[in-house]
C-alpha cells in the first residue's frame, strides 16, 4: 500500500516506512539509543531527499525523547540544571546549524556535508561501540578484571562561571556544558540525529556526571534542541514531512516497547556487537557513495 | 441548401476545413495526487484521417521549472558537486510517442524546425561562460531527465507506445509517474504528411494536489511557524502517549 508524502513528494510503501521505524525504534529499545543517527541514512537510501529526512528525523526523535525522558523523571535522574545549560547551548548551536543547513542547500552542497558527517560520526561511534563490546566479551570471559578509575577533575571544569550541578554532584564551569551542547546542536540540525550518541559520552568522560543521570538529562535537552530543529526547519526549508514524522513515531513506539522488552532476554554484548556492525555496514555504505566513481557525474536539481 | 453550401466552403478553403481532422480525447482530463497517489496512466484516443506513410506524433509537456545541472569533481578522496548550470525553464515532464520507428528526413527537419522532441528543445541557461560545451551540459540534463522517467520517447506501433488501426483511429497510454510537479499538461497531437503539418489538435490534463496532501503542504508552506507548532505539539502528544500506554506493568 503505496502513501503519497505531501513534503517529500516521493510515493512511499506504507509498510516500509512503518516497518522502519518499527526496526530503529526496537534497536533504540534495546539498547537506549536515539536512533536518529540509524534512521537519517536509511530514509535517504529509501529515497527520500535528504533535507527532509533530516528535518522529519529531527520531529520524530522530539517524540521519542519525550516518551523516554518521563521514564527518567519518575526516578528523578534528570539533572535540570544540567539539562538547563546544556538546551541553552543546543539552541544556540542548532540555530546556528539550521542556518548553515538552508545555506549550504542553497549551493548545492548539504546532500554532501550530511553524507561527510554521517561517515565520520558513524565510523567514529561504530569503531567505538565494536571495540567496546569485544572488550567487554572478552573481559567476561576473564573474571576479575580491575574497574576503570573514577572521573577526575581536568582543567576544562576550572574555566570561569563555574556552578553547582546538585543532582549531578558535580562543581564546575557552565561554559563546559555550554559549548557541548552548541556543538552537538549544530550536529543535530545538519544530521537529523538527538546527538545522544555524542553528548552521553561527553558526559560521562568530559563533565564527569554519574551515569545514572546521564541518558535522562541528555534525552531532556534533545526535546529541545530537536523541537528548535523541527520549528526553524518548517520556517526556513519547509522540509518537515509530518505525515511521514507520524508515521515513524508509530513504528517508532511499537518497536521501542518492543526492544526495551527484549533487553532483558538476550545478551547485550553480542547484541552491541553486531549494532555495531549495522553502524560500521552504513558508514561503510555512505563512504562508497562518496568516494566511488559515480555512474554519472551530472546530477540534477529541479528548482520550484 | 445547407449542403451546397458546406461542400462550397470545402473547396475553397480545403485545408481550414480539413485542418481538425484529429479528434482526440482523454480517458480522464485530470489527475489527483492524493494520499494513494502512485502515479497515473491515462488513455489518449481519437481518430484522424491518415494515408500510408504518414506521421503521428502525440505530445505531453508537463510544467516548466528551472532545473539545475551539478557536475561532480574528484576532490581530495570524494566527489563533490563543482561547476553548476541552470536551465530556465525546462519541461518537467516531456512525453513524446512517435507512430513510426523511423521517420521521413521531412518530418525529422519540420520537428526540428518547430522545436517538438527533447532534442530539438530551445533552452536558455543562465551562464554564457560554458557556451563551447553547453551541449555537454544539455546533454547529461536530457540523460538525466530520461533516467527519472520524466523525458520519455517511444517510438514505434505497440500497446506501450501508440496504436494505429486503419490509419483513422489511434489509442495511446500516457503514464504519468509518481514523482510529477502539479500543474497543466498540454497534450498535442500532430499529424505529419511529407515535412508539413497536415493538423493538430490540443487537449490538456490537469494535475492536482488534493485532499489532505493539498492541504498539509499549503499548511506548511503558507503558514510555516504555525506548521512548525504543530509538528512539536504532534510529536509532544505521541510521545507522551507512547509513555503511558506502554508503561511496564
Amino acid at each position: 500500500m503505496y502513501i503519497y508524502l505531501p513534503i517529500a513528494e516521493v510515493s512511499m510503501n506504507i509498510f516500509a516506512i512503518v516497518g522502519l521505524g518499527g526496526m530503529v525504534g526496537f534497536l533504540s529499545g534495546l539498547f537506549g539509543v536515539g536512533g536518529g543517527f540509524l534512521m537519517t541514512p536509511l530514509l535517504i537510501f529509501l529515497g527520500i531527499p535528504a533535507a527532509v529526512a533530516v528535518s522529519t528525523e529531527a520531529n520524530q526523535i522530539v517524540a521519542s525523547s519525550v516518551s523516554g525522558v518521563i521514564a527518567h523523571w519518575r526516578k528523578k535522574n534528570v539533572d535540570f540544571m544540567m539539562g538547563f545549560i546544556l538546551l541553552v547551548g543546543g539552541i544556540i548551536g542548532s540555530s546556528f546549524g539550521v542556518w548553515l543547513f538552508a545555506f549550504l542547500k542553497t549551493i548545492g552542497q548539504i546532500e554532501l556535508v550530511i553524507r561527510l558527517a554521517y561517515v565520520v560520526f558513524l565510523g567514529l561511534i561504530g569503531f567505538l561501540m565494536a571495540w567496546e563490546s569485544t572488550r567487554a566479551i572478552l573481559k567476561s570471559r576473564t573474571p576479575g578484571a580491575t574497574r576503570g578509575k573514577l572521573h577526575q577533575h581536568n582543567w576544562l571544569h576550572g574555566l570561569p562561571f563555574k556552578i553547582r550541578f546538585r543532582r549531578s554532584k558535580l562543581y564546575i564551569s557552565a561554559l563546559l556544558p555550554l559549548f557541548l551542547g552548541a556543538f552537538v546542536g549544530v550536529l543535530s540540525a545538519i544530521m537529523g540525529v538527538g546527538g545522544g550518541f555524542i553528548i552521553v559520552p561527553a558526559m560521562i568522560y568530559v563533565l564527569g556526571m554519574p551515569t545514572a543521570v546521564v541518558v535522562g538529562t541528555s534525552l531532556f535537552q534533545i526535546i529541545f534542541v530537536t523541537a528548535n530543529v523541527t520549528f526553524l526547519q518548517s520556517i526556513t526549508t519547509q522540509t518537515v514531512d509530518i505525515v511521514l514524522a507520524g508515521l515513524l513515531m508509530l513504528g517508532g513506539v511499537i518497536g521501542a516497547q518492543i526492544g526495551s522488552n527484549a533487553s532483558s532476554l538476550l545478551r547485550g554484548e553480542q547484541l552491541r556487537g553486531l549494532l555495531a556492525l549495522l553502524v560500521l555496514a552504513v558508514c561503510f555504505k555512505l563512504f562508497m557513495d562518496l568516494t566511488l566513481t559515480p555512474t554519472d557525474i551530472y546530477s540534477l536539481e529541479i528548482i520550484r | 441548401m445547407i449542403r451546397y453550401y458546406i461542400i462550397c466552403l470545402i473547396i475553397i478553403f480545403p485545408n481550414y476545413c480539413f485542418s481538425k481532422s484529429i479528434v482526440a480525447d482523454l480517458s480522464s482530463d485530470s489527475i489527483s495526487i492524493n494520499t494513494g497517489f502512485n502515479g497515473a496512466e491515462l488513455l489518449l484516443f481519437g481518430s484522424f484521417d491518415g494515408i500510408e506513410g504518414d506521421d503521428l506524433v502525440i505530445l505531453v509537456e508537463g510544467p516548466k521549472a528551472d532545473t539545475i545541472i551539478y557536475k561532480k569533481e574528484y576532490v581530495s578522496g570524494i566527489w563533490i558537486n563543482r561547476e553548476n548550470i541552470t536551465f530556465k525553464n525546462v519541461p518537467s515532464f516531456y512525453y513524446i510517442v512517435y507512430s513510426n520507428t523511423k521517420m521521413s528526413l521531412k518530418n525529422l527537419a519540420l520537428l526540428k524546425r518547430e522545436k517538438i522532441g527533447s532534442a530539438n528543445l530551445e533552452l536558455k541557461s543562465t551562464r554564457k561562460s560554458h557556451s563551447e560545451n553547453l551541449n555537454v551540459w544539455r546533454n547529461s540534463l536530457e540523460r538525466r531527465m530520461i533516467e527519472r522517467g520524466m523525458w520519455v520517447l517511444k517510438k514505434g506501433i505497440g500497446s506501450k507506445s501508440i496504436e494505429i488501426k486503419n490509419n483513422k483511429l489511434f489509442r495511446a497510454p500516457v503514464v504519468i509517474p509518481a514523482t510529477v510537479l502539479p500543474g497543466e499538461y498540454k497534450v498535442s497531437i500532430f499529424l505529419l504528411r511529407n515535412g508539413k503539418i497536415v493538423s493538430k489538435e490540443n487537449t490538456k490534463i490537469s494535475v492536482q494536489k488534493t485532499g489532505l496532501e493539498a492541504k498539509i503542504y499549503n499548511f506548511a508552506h503558507e503558514n510555516s511557524m504555525l506548521y512548525g507548532i504543530f509538528a512539536i505539539l504532534l510529536a509532544l502528544c505521541a510521545g507522551y502517549i507512547a509513555a503511558f500506554s506502554f508503561r511496564k506493568i
